[in-house]
């Protein structure tokens, strides 16, 4: 009689490697347990919720993303809006600055035009200059109005005393 | 005819060939392919992959263990790895190998976590075949003698070297190759091959009355499919 522990012969472990051994048969027709059924059910809840939180957690990730893309393009738009008021505020100040330079260029203009008015010099919008002051005499002188251009001239030589 | 049906079908209710189709899908997916798409978000993919793997899981954890109580535990821890690990599955590996490997070194912590004699495993073995009656045993007699083959078989198991009954078990439930069953456990494909060799020889051995079994199991079914012929006749 055989010892116990004698390993198959290659025969029995062919005939069981290929499934087809009496004692598989019989180990197939005695077990077949199948886990309960609140079993399957706790192991399925269990993997429906772990992908439960993955959903969650991709909108949030998605809501972050949308978020700081929104804050980023905020920033770039105020940025963008700034320097825009920078440049407009430059501008603008240019505009003024030229509008004034234009102005004190156009001054004996405005005076030859003013020219036939009696009182041009009684009024006077802004404080003259020697230069421009010289300038609307001559405009005086050439408009034929003598007396009026001796009087300004005796009024410059009052106000600038030591130039002449 | 047949098939001009299906179309005329298909074409009235397109969402039910849709359906049809991804059950068709399911059903011929691979175990690594319902893997992946889980990973991705799909829990119907897991259900079938559960649904394929569920029973020869929890039968090799209950031979392992021989306590239902902890099979049930152990099961459960299973298939938490799993499903923890689920985005690091690389579909290169054999799901199986992967679920069994996971199972294994469960049992294997369980072993480590329990100290257990040899009067306690007698116990769990009465109580093992006690528990595992067969669902539809029709006759009495068939029912005593179904319990006397378990109780048989499971003290057969129960005498294995642990190493040798693991091989024995993973190969019956598992349905891997020898050299993936070897992989798991951590050896070769040769001494894999040689401790189910042994396994084997020693249940064989054991058993000696499984033929008899077997035979006295497909006498009985032979005549009731008789039947069946005679009365459809």
């Amino acid at each position: 009689m055989p010892e116990v522990n004698e390993p198959a012969d290659d025969k029995l472990l062919e005939d069981y490697l290929h499934r087809k051994s009496a004692l598989s048969l019989g180990y197939r027709k005695v077990y077949v347990e199948a886990p309960p059924p609140e079993l399957d059910r706790a192991v399925k809840a269990r993997a429906k919720r772990a992908l439960r939180w993955l959903l969650p957690a991709a909108i949030s990730l998605a809501i972050a993303i949308a978020v700081l893309i929104g804050i980023n393009t905020g920033i770039h738009k105020w940025l963008d809006a700034m320097v825009d008021a920078e440049r407009n505020l430059k501008k603008l100040r240019d505009e003024q600055a030229a509008e004034k330079r234009k102005k004190e260029l156009e001054g004996p203009v405005v005076v030859a035009i003013d020219a036939n008015s009696r009182d041009h010099a009684s009024t006077p919008t802004q404080p003259r200059t020697r230069e421009t002051w010289l300038a609307e005499i001559e405009v005086l002188r050439k408009a034929g109005r003598h007396e009026e251009a001796d009087a300004e001239l005796r009024k410059l030589q009052a106000a600038f005393p030591k130039q002449n | 005819m047949a098939a001009r049906t299906a179309r005329t079908f298909d074409m009235e209710f397109p969402n039910a060939k849709a359906s049809r189709r991804q059950s068709d899908k399911n059903d011929t997916a691979d175990d690594a392919e319902l893997m992946m798409r889980y990973a991705s978000g799909e829990a119907r993919a897991f259900d079938i992959l559960y649904e394929r793997h569920k029973g020869p899981l929890y039968r090799y954890l209950l031979r392992q263990v021989r306590d239902r109580a902890v099979a049930d535990d152990l099961f459960q821890e299973v298939w938490r790895r799993v499903i923890a690990n689920r985005k690091r599955y690389q579909a290169k590996a054999k799901f199986a190998t992967f679920l069994y490997r996971i199972a294994h070194n469960c049992a294997v912590d369980e072993f480590r976590a329990r100290a257990r004699h040899r009067e306690e495993r007698s116990e769990s073995m009465e109580e093992a075949g006690e528990m595992l009656a067969a669902p539809d045993a029709e006759r009495p007699d068939r029912q005593v003698a179904d319990a006397q083959f378990r109780a048989a078989f499971q003290r057969a198991l129960d005498n294995l070297p642990s190493e040798q009954c693991t091989v024995f078990l993973l190969y019956e439930e598992s349905g891997l190759s020898l050299e993936e069953i070897g992989e798991i456990t951590g050896v070769g494909m040769e001494t894999a091959k040689s401790r189910l060799r042994y396994a084997v020889g020693k249940l064989r051995k054991a058993l000696g009355s499984v033929d008899d079994f077997l035979e006295a199991e497909f006498d009985q079914a032979l005549p009731r499919t008789r039947r069946v012929g005679l009365e459809d006749a």
